[in-house]
This record gives structure tokens, sequence and C-alpha cells, in this order.
């Protein structure tokens, strides 16, 4: 869909100089970032040097990607409430993120020095092989998560600007690549600041038009309830199944995302992680009325006749904007969800170079001698294998697409969050978990994508993957724990550093 | 502190949680491929999972002990409460969502308490708790060298950077 088709001359002209600049503030961030990258340490964890507004911004920016703005707002206006409880564990999830891991992340790189979360799990088990796997799994992960999101900048870039799609993408792909390939994480986390606050100043003005179109949210539900009851049923038209499955998977599944506990390495001062729920919380509810508001609103305004059925669920965001939001707010949620996307982009090149160029090389028992360059030679590695996947086969990314964030939750979720809780873990078990995650999960997606054979509503390869990855690690922890020689002295004590 | 490993293998009480509630989630995707029958026991097999999985993630790190750590245990087990009622409420009260029903901010019954209940309720009390029981003194200057005294001579103290 191109803007220039759908929104008048004068609209699209104000959308492309906001687009512009923005892209213009992005440069500049790199341009600063990149004359402060000195070190690997610089690269990966921006030097340590990080205040906790800015981290805490960067973590819901790299949390939130594009789907938030379209894919979401569709989905809700496609299958009704179920698809809130995708966003429901955000009740959780900060705090839990907090209490397990930042603290003890944070120890692990004061005592340690470590950079990237497979850093974490090679300290805590004295095992370069799980560090080598831990990051197999993550670029795996993040190639076919990279290949999404960079086909859906594509597709921004071409609805704002009128570019072809694979332009668009190059044209995303060389942006995004410039600002971490030569700034780093450094120029991720204030690109992420920029970002994340037009993400939630956008959102939040969006959310105060829909109440307004849709005559508060009495007015918006007394009307799908007229057209469409079971589209406001707890479930809407998912099985309770799904739903509920929902909750566990994007609740307990947080604490295994790379790109975003990895932000608990950058703070400058690690007494300030004290506020850094409240403040992810803050901005991840704002950043979060659109996906909720949009998807009712149009849904409603549908119901009332006062907008036609949409042809496909993802424009509900672009045809409530076009329609029913000032042109100036309209631009600066297009900006958003470049934004959205390159921020989770940028996070992702990141651990993706990390993991390609010091923990697979770790684990296959080779040393990096200048990190810094290698990591930005990863970095580039990744951003155009990602480009050239996302550029060639749409059915290629949406294979790769599927593998993200379960992929990341059943292999790093037990390893690191149990393990780092829990001295009883073994070597072998971490090691048996990431395994599991990986085959599990590749192995079931893959034969679900090629209709081997369907899962039941509500069942998914991520959710038997993350419980199994879950219950292998307990188990075979607890049959080796006698042969394990557990955790350093130092490790043992960052594990009880917290906790009862 | 101790490297007894019989007295390491001894799993933490969250840990166990954990294993229990990773059961009760396989038993009910297990129920979900019994078909149309196993649906429904399948769903409350999860409600009970996610009841127990949440608070149990969070008592892996969060304090425990002395006065703050009673009123911290207070909130877990709250938490874990307040899932459990809400997605319960939500598979147990009547599917009654019709043209005329009574609106809750918005939602109808069902849909409010799963999303006032189980969405907004922790949201608004788990970080500011977070912040209230965060104990900064981890990150002493004394506590760090405490712990890298620790660390064993042969460990590479940082890897490259």
């Amino acid at each position: 869909m191109s803007l220039q088709g759908v929104a008048g001359t004068q609209s699209s002209s104000v959308i492309v100089m906001v687009g512009v600049a923005y892209f213009a503030v992005v440069a500049a961030i790199a341009a600063w970032a990149s004359r402060r990258t000195r070190t690997a340490a610089d690269f990966y964890v921006a030097g340590r040097g990080i205040g906790i507004w800015t981290t805490a911004i960067a973590s819901m920016a790299a949390t939130i990607s594009g789907f938030s703005f379209i894919g979401g707002p569709g989905l809700l206006y496609r299958i009704g409430l179920g698809a809130v409880w995708i966003v429901l564990p955000l009740s959780v999830t900060a705090a839990m993120s907090g209490w397990v891991l930042a603290t003890r992340l944070r120890l692990l790189s004061e005592v340690r020095g470590v950079l990237t979360v497979p850093d974490a799990i090679a300290a805590r088990y004295r095992s370069t092989g799980a560090q080598g796997l831990a990051g197999l799994a993550i670029v795996i992960a993040v190639t076919g998560y990279l290949a999404t999101n960079v086909r859906a900048l594509g597709v921004a870039i071409e609805a704002v600007f009128g570019l072809d799609l694979a332009a668009g993408i190059w044209v995303g792909t060389a942006i995004t690549l410039a600002y971490s390939a030569s700034g780093g994480i450094l120029a991720g986390v204030y690109a992420d600041l920029v970002q994340g606050a037009l993400m939630a100043l956008g959102s939040t003005l969006v959310f105060s038009q829909v109440l307004l179109a849709g005559d508060a949210l009495g007015g918006i539900g007394a009307s799908i309830l007229a057209a469409d009851p079971a589209f406001l049923s707890p479930w809407g038209h998912l099985t309770p199944l799904a739903a509920i499955s929902f909750f566990f998977v994007f609740g307990i599944g947080t604490l295994g995302q790379p790109h975003v506990v990895h932000k608990y390495y950058m703070i400058r001062d690690p007494k300030q992680l004290r506020w850094h729920p409240l403040i992810m919380t803050g901005s991840m509810v704002l950043a979060q009325l659109l996906f909720i508001g949009v998807g009712l609103v149009v849904k409603a305004l549908v119901a009332r006749g006062e907008l036609p059925p949409l042809a496909r669920p993802d424009d509900a965001t672009p045809a409530f904007l076009l329609g029913y939001t000032p042109v100036l707010l309209a631009a600066l949620v297009f900006s958003g969800v470049a934004a959205a996307i390159m921020s989770t982009v940028n996070a992702f090149l990141n651990v993706g170079a990390a993991a390609l160029t010091r923990d697979i090389p770790a684990g296959l028992g080779w040393r990096v001698t200048d990190p810094l360059r290698w990591g930005r030679i990863g970095t580039i590695v990744i951003a155009v294998t990602g480009a050239i996947l996302a550029t060639v086969s749409d059915t290629l990314v949406a294979f790769l697409g599927i593998f993200g964030w379960g992929l990341f939750a059943s292999t790093l979720v037990p390893a690191l969050a149990i393990g780092l809780s829990w001295s009883g873990a073994t070597r072998q078990g971490a090691i048996a978990s990431i395994l599991t995650g990986l085959s599990v999960t590749l192995g079931l997606e893959s034969l679900a994508y090629f209709n081997v054979f369907a899962f039941p509503a509500g069942v998914t390869a991520t959710a038997l993957a993350l419980v199994s990855s879950i219950l292998v690690f307990i188990l075979v922890s607890l049959a080796t724990s006698r042969s394990d020689p557990g955790p350093d002295p130092d490790i043992r004590a960052i594990i009880e550093s917290a906790g009862a | 502190m101790t490297s007894d490993p019989a007295t390491r293998a001894r799993p933490h009480w969250a840990v166990g949680l954990i294993f229990a509630a990773a059961v009760l989630m396989l038993t009910g995707y297990a129920l979900a491929f019994a078909g149309e029958r196993g649906a429904a026991p399948g769903a409350w097999a999860l409600v009970l999972g996610n009841a127990v999985l949440a608070p149990a993630a969070m008592a892996l790190g969060a304090p425990l002990r002395g006065t703050r750590g009673s009123v911290v245990r207070g909130a877990l087990w709250a938490t874990g409460f307040v899932i459990l009622v809400a997605f319960a409420a939500a598979l147990a009260l009547p599917a009654d969502e019709a043209a005329d029903s009574r609106l809750f901010l918005g939602f109808p019954r069902r849909a409010a308490i799963v999303i006032y209940g189980a969405g907004v309720l922790p949201l608004l009390a788990l970080p500011a708790l977070f912040a209230w029981s965060f104990d900064a003194r981890a990150f002493d200057a004394g506590n760090i060298e405490r712990i890298r005294a620790a660390r064993p001579v042969d460990r590479d103290p940082a890897p490259p950077s």
C-alpha cells in the first residue's frame, strides 16, 4: 500500500517530511556515537555508561517491534480480545525480569566482565560449549527475526516514500546498518531513546484519538457487542487454550530475550536498576495503547458502518491514521513504525554479531583477537544476510520468522534465568535444555510449516519447546548433580545475592 | 554457602514449583491433542500452570527474607491468586456477552475481569514493589570486591574487550 495513493498530496508530503526528519536524527546519532566507540565493551554494552531512563526506554524499544503498530492492531481486529493475551503478561514481566536477572547479570558483568548473554551462560556453567550452543541458537533466531523485520521496514518505506519493496528493504537496511556497525549498541541505545519516545508519544496521542472517534471505551464496546459479541469474550475468536497459552509464552519467555536482558549490562550506575521495571513498564503501557486502541476502534467503526470492512487486517492502523487523526500525528506514527522496527533490528544485529563473532568461536575454542573489528564485520554479515533473505522470498521470510521469540525463549530461559537462580543447575542440564529448545522448535515448526501435521488449536511448537526445555533442564540437572562440579564460588555468591 | 553436591542438588522450592507448573502446562497441551473432549480440561491445566509459574519465577530472584521479604512474599502469592481467579472466572462464568451486556470500563464482565484483574492490578503493584524492595547494597564496592575475591585464580577474569 502506498500512502501517495491513499492520502492526499499535501498529507503525503507532510508524512514524507517527518520521515526524512526522523532519519536525519538517527543519522546524527550514528555519527556522534561512532566517534565514541573504541572498544568491544563500547560496541556491545555501550561502555557500561548509559543512564537509567535511556536503558529502560531502549529495553522497551527493543522489545516492541513493528508488530505492535501494524500486525498487532490487525490481529486484534481479526480475532478479537484473544490478541490482548499477547500483551497481558506485561503486568508481570518487567518485575519478573528485574528480580530474576537484573542484579545477577549486572554483577556478572562487574565481576567477570561478561558482555553477552552466552558469556553469562559460559561463566555460570564453566562451559564454552554451552556458550557456543546458546550463540548458535541466537544466530538462527536473529536471522529469521531480522529477515521479517527488515521486510516490514521495506514495506513501511515503500508506503511512505513510494519506493519499490526491494529498494525499501535495502534503504532501511543501509540506514540501520550504518549506525549499528559504526556506533554499535551505543548508537543503538540513543537511537532507541528517540525511537522509544516517538513510539510512546505517538501511541498515546493516537489512543486519545481512538477515544474521540469511538465515543470512549463504552461506545466502542457497545458498537462491537451489537455486531459481534464473541469478539469481546475474553478469548475473542480464539480457543481458551490458545489465549492462555499466549500468556505463558510471552510471559516467562521474556526472560530469554537476549536483545532485551543484555541491556542490564549497560547501565552506568547499577543501583539505578531499582527504577528499571517502573520506567520500562510505564513506557511499554503507553506504547501498547495503540495496539489495543486501534484494533478495537476500527472494529467498532466497521460495525457502525463508518468504515468499510478492511481488505487486509494489517490495514487497520493506516486506515485509522489516515481517516481519523491529524496528518502530523499520522506522520509521527508512520515514523514510529519505522522507529519500532529499526530499534528492534539494531538490537538483533548487536546480539547476532556478538553471537557470531564471539560466542560461537568461543564454543569452538577459537579466540578472536580484534573483537571490535570482528563485531563490525559480523554486524554487516548478519544485516546483509537478513536483507537478501527478505528480498528473495516472502515464503522463506515467513518460514524463518516463526523461529524468533520461541527459539530465544526455549533455548535461553532455563539455562539463563533458572540456572542463574539455582546453584543445583548443572552444565549437562544447560546443554541438554538448549539442545531440546533448538531441536523441538526447529523440528516441530518445520513439520507444521510444511503441513506434515497440524497442531490442535492453541498448541504451538514454541509452547511445547519451552515446556520441554524447562523440564529437561531440571530433570537432567537433578540426575547429574553428583558429578557436576557446581558453580565457581564467585558465581555462587552472585546466585545468592538475590532471592530466598 | 556449601559445595557439597548432595546439598547443592536439593532444589530451590521455587524451582520445584516451576517444575510442577511445567508439568501442568505439558498436561494441558497433551489434553488438547485428545480433541474436543480434552480442550476444556487442557485450558484448566494451563490456568493452574500460569498461576503457579508467574509467582514461582519471580520468587527465583525476589527478596523473600525479613520484613520487606514478607511483603514481597505476600505480593507474589497475591499475584498468583489474581491470575488464578481472573483466568478461572473467564473459564467458569457463562459466555453471556450480548448486545445488551453491561460494560465495565468498556468491556463485558468476563473480559473486564481478565484485563483489569490479571492485566492491570499486578502492573500497578509489582514494578513499584520491585523499586521498594530493591537491595542496592549488592552493588556496594565492598560487596563486589568480596565476590571478585572469591573467583578462582585460574578463571578468565574478563573476556577480551
